[in-house]
């Protein structure tokens, strides 16, 4: 029997990203007879020293690449380039940029995006959801506080609230839309009055350019620090589990409304990355209403999950594939009014328990993770055999 | 309160080793979520190992003890309160003499961890963290968690799923008994048996009734028994993660009893001995657990009274869907009359399959799946803790 042979080179061992070797050997276990592996695999660090091994089929794992990377493509067999497992739209480099839209057939990214439209790059991607899986230890596991907190409570909900996050231009733009034109109420405490600015995006489309270029004019108010991240929690008697950011807890908000408002992280058209905000709404069982690109509910029902827009008459439904963001915008609000103005047929309807359900499964049976190492198993098994069999 | 020491005695290094030490763990992140929104850990909390020093007694000192002998009688005055633990595992399997006599002779500030709970017993059940489970905790990492292979072997629901299987697991005397039984009045049932090839000793238990006693001598006396060296289940367990020189086990180990086999995604129903198999006792464990991950109907085989409590408890099995009329069995407390009658309801099901498309029994299976995965039985264990600490605290200090 031939053992083959796998080395993955990791630049250091403490990053998010690096999970991935370990999610993939699980994947192997579970596609073996018997769960016994009989192939090499092996994960190093910052081992670069020396030209990789001919007879081992050599992956490099690089976050947030810089230009030496260029150095050591065209010696890996494949090359895993991470942003942190962030969403592309909102964490990416020249490097990274240039790789990912490259027609070099060695490449691979591993991130929290997806597109909706087929583009030229998505076979590259390795959409790994690993900030849902953190959420979910949270809530899941008793050494957190927030597993304490009642889960998908049935008590009389009322009401829809926004809830807004760092209060960058284009959300403020929704934010003070929604204001003028609704009678949703507002929260808004981690900014206040402050507008930040909404940083460019290298996947960012004209409409998406135009929308950011016009909010950044009107809306941003000079500089100020983002102090989110100092004000996270300690787990743990004396920090022993670490600290989580202010946002994963959960808002009493969640459970007394019927439906959540609010700006998911990535705000450019045809990109889904679900994050802690969605993923409060699936634990605490109100129904979420994401406000980000066009297809963005289309795209969440692509991964099982339902938003409120599947709650609209489909007259109200067509806001999602308008790519002009201002039209969009205006659109969602007269869909948001007719939500707030319909409430107790709504939110008391049949199809609503559903969705509220089968989010909460959807969220805690944690299947999103199988897709991305299956894809990334069958991409190293296909180089690999192109690698050593083709010849033959 | 200001200060809580806790005590962990002939165990390994403290909170390390023993799942049921991690209650204390728990416990700060309770506090934390009841501090909210600051999430400090309100109290000074200490563990270490108790050596017999002397302790301060204007301090508030509890013990941790697991499986104790008659050594710990000395020490329940030395201490506030005492946890004793079986590795939140079910009494009935694994127990000291020690720890049946104390739960007959309730001490004021002693409780337990087991992974038991009791039928008409309150009086045992309010004493015991029996929600905390710390096996379900562990296996439904299995299959939640991308760094087990058990993750990745999940399958979806199968629409053409036909036919009932018997998975019997150690082939204990008593579980021979209903082997037989079900093989001799369901011939079309699929019976697999592939872990034993002999008949195993049933243990004693400590808290036996009078018929438990009786079945398990006969069952001992009558069916030839195996070396328990033969059993070799636990040395059969999968590694997950890598073994290299550098890494090894990096993830613990799997009992094969953990993976799913194929009749669980294939048949209508499955028919298995739980763990437990006397009277009045109720503790679910993977045998249970991968019936509602694979979304097939279970119909566990335990002691008098096991349906109706697992019923109470909020999962479903086959016995929800029989007529009244066949129902009556799980009432009876003689072991070979309610195998009897058992077979003869599972031979019921055999012949009436259709019950298994109903649209009741579907609901039943997105239940029990829905409640696997999201169920917080830790959370109560938990508050169940912190009321005990804080009463033996406030009655100590005088604090309200």
């Amino acid at each position: 029997m031939v053992i083959r042979k796998f080395k993955f080179y990791s630049i250091n061992d403490h990053d998010l990203g690096n999970q991935i070797f370990d999610c993939w050997y699980a994947y192997v276990q579970s596609v073996s007879e018997n769960f016994q592996v009989d192939d090499q695999y092996e994960q190093v660090y910052n081992q670069f020293d020396k030209d990789p091994d001919p007879d081992k089929f050599n992956i490099l794992h690089w976050v947030n690449p810089d230009e030496q990377i260029y150095d050591y493509i065209d010696k890996f067999d494949l090359v895993l380039l991470d942003n942190g497992v962030e969403p592309l739209g909102i964490v990416c480099s020249t490097v990274l940029y240039d790789l990912i839209t490259s027609d070099r057939k060695n490449i691979l990214v591993q991130c929290d995006s997806r597109f909706y439209h087929t583009q030229k790059f998505s076979d590259k991607l390795i959409s790994r959801n690993a900030w849902n899986d953190l959420v979910r230890d949270c809530y899941t596991r008793p050494f957190y506080p927030f597993y304490y907190k009642d889960r998908f409570s049935s008590k009389q909900r009322n009401g829809m609230s926004y809830i807004n996050g760092r209060n960058k231009s284009v959300r403020n733009y929704f934010l003070s839309m929604l204001a003028e034109n609704t009678s949703v109420p507002i929260y808004n405490a981690l900014s206040g009055q402050h507008v930040w600015e909404t940083m460019t995006s290298f996947f960012e489309t004209p409409d998406d350019t135009k929308f950011r270029d016009a909010c950044n004019q009107k809306c941003t108010n000079g500089k100020k620090q983002w102090d989110y991240y100092d004000q996270g929690f300690e787990i743990g008697a004396n920090g022993k589990f670490g600290n989580v950011p202010p946002g994963m807890q959960m808002l009493d908000l969640y459970y007394e409304n019927n439906c959540v408002v609010y700006p998911e992280t990535t705000w450019i058209n045809n990109e889904l990355c679900i994050t802690e905000k969605s993923a409060k709404c699936f634990i605490s069982g109100s129904i979420p209403f994401p406000v980000g690109g066009a297809n963005l509910h289309q795209m969440f029902s692509q991964k099982g999950y339902h938003t409120a827009y599947h709650l609209l008459p489909h007259a109200l439904r067509s806001f999602d594939t308008v790519l002009d963001h201002e039209q969009r915008m205006k659109q969602q609000i007269e869909a948001i009014q007719w939500l707030y103005e319909h409430q107790e047929e709504v939110f008391n309807s049949a199809e609503c328990v559903n969705i509220r359900k089968q989010n909460y499964t959807q969220f805690f049976t944690s299947r999103d993770s199988v897709q991305a190492i299956e894809k990334f198993y069958n991409v190293v098994e296909q180089h690999y055999a192109k690698k050593f069999y083709a010849q033959s | 309160m200001h200060k809580v020491n806790f005590y962990t005695i002939n165990e390994s290094p403290p909170n390390q080793g023993v799942v049921t030490h991690q209650i204390v763990d728990q416990w700060a992140a309770y506090l934390q979520y009841l501090d909210q929104p600051n999430y400090r850990v309100t109290c000074d909390i200490t563990v270490s190992e108790y050596t017999g020093q002397d302790l301060d007694q204007t301090e508030f000192n509890v013990l941790l003890h697991h499986l104790p002998d008659d050594s710990i009688l000395q020490l329940l005055d030395t201490f506030d309160v005492v946890f004793i633990d079986n590795g939140t595992e079910p009494l009935s399997v694994c127990s000291t003499q020690t720890i049946g006599d104390l739960l007959n002779n309730k001490q004021p500030n002693v409780y337990f961890q087991l992974h038991s709970y009791f039928y008409n017993r309150p009086d045992w059940n309010n004493n015991i963290l029996w929600e905390r489970q710390a096996f379900h905790e562990m296996f439904k990492e299995f299959y939640c968690s991308p760094f087990y292979p058990t993750f990745y072997s999940q399958r979806n629901a199968n629409d053409t799923r036909n036919g009932i299987t018997y998975i019997n697991g150690r082939n204990k005397s008593v579980r021979q008994h209903f082997f037989l039984c079900i093989g001799q009045q369901c011939p079309g049932v699929n019976l697999h048996n592939v872990l034993s090839s002999g008949v195993y000793e049933t243990f004693d238990s400590v808290i036996e009734t009078v018929e438990d006693t009786e079945f398990k001598d006969l069952c001992n006396t009558i069916y030839t028994i195996k070396s328990q060296q033969d059993w070799t289940y636990y040395a059969d367990s999968i590694l997950p993660g890598r073994q290299t020189p550098d890494v090894n086990n990096t993830r613990g180990d799997i009992n094969p009893g953990c993976f799913l086999l194929p009749y669980y995604y294939e048949n209508n129903c499955i028919v298995y001995p739980e763990t437990v198999w006397i009277n009045d006792e109720f503790a679910l464990t993977e045998k249970s657990w991968k019936c509602f991950i694979a979304g097939v109907m279970p119909f566990p085989v335990a002691g008098a009274h096991f349906h109706q409590m697992m019923h109470d408890y909020g999962y479903y099995s086959a016995w929800s869907l029989l007529p009244d009329e066949l129902k009556q069995w799980d009432n009876e407390c003689d072991h070979q009359l309610r195998h009897i009658a058992q077979a003869d309801a599972v031979a019921w099901l055999y012949d009436n399959q259709w019950v298994f498309a109903e649209d009741k029994c579907k609901e039943m299976i997105l239940s029990n799946f829905h409640k696997f995965f999201t169920e917080q039985n830790g959370k109560q264990a938990v508050e169940k803790f912190d009321k005990i600490i804080k009463q033996h605290y406030n009655s100590k200090f005088n604090e309200c």
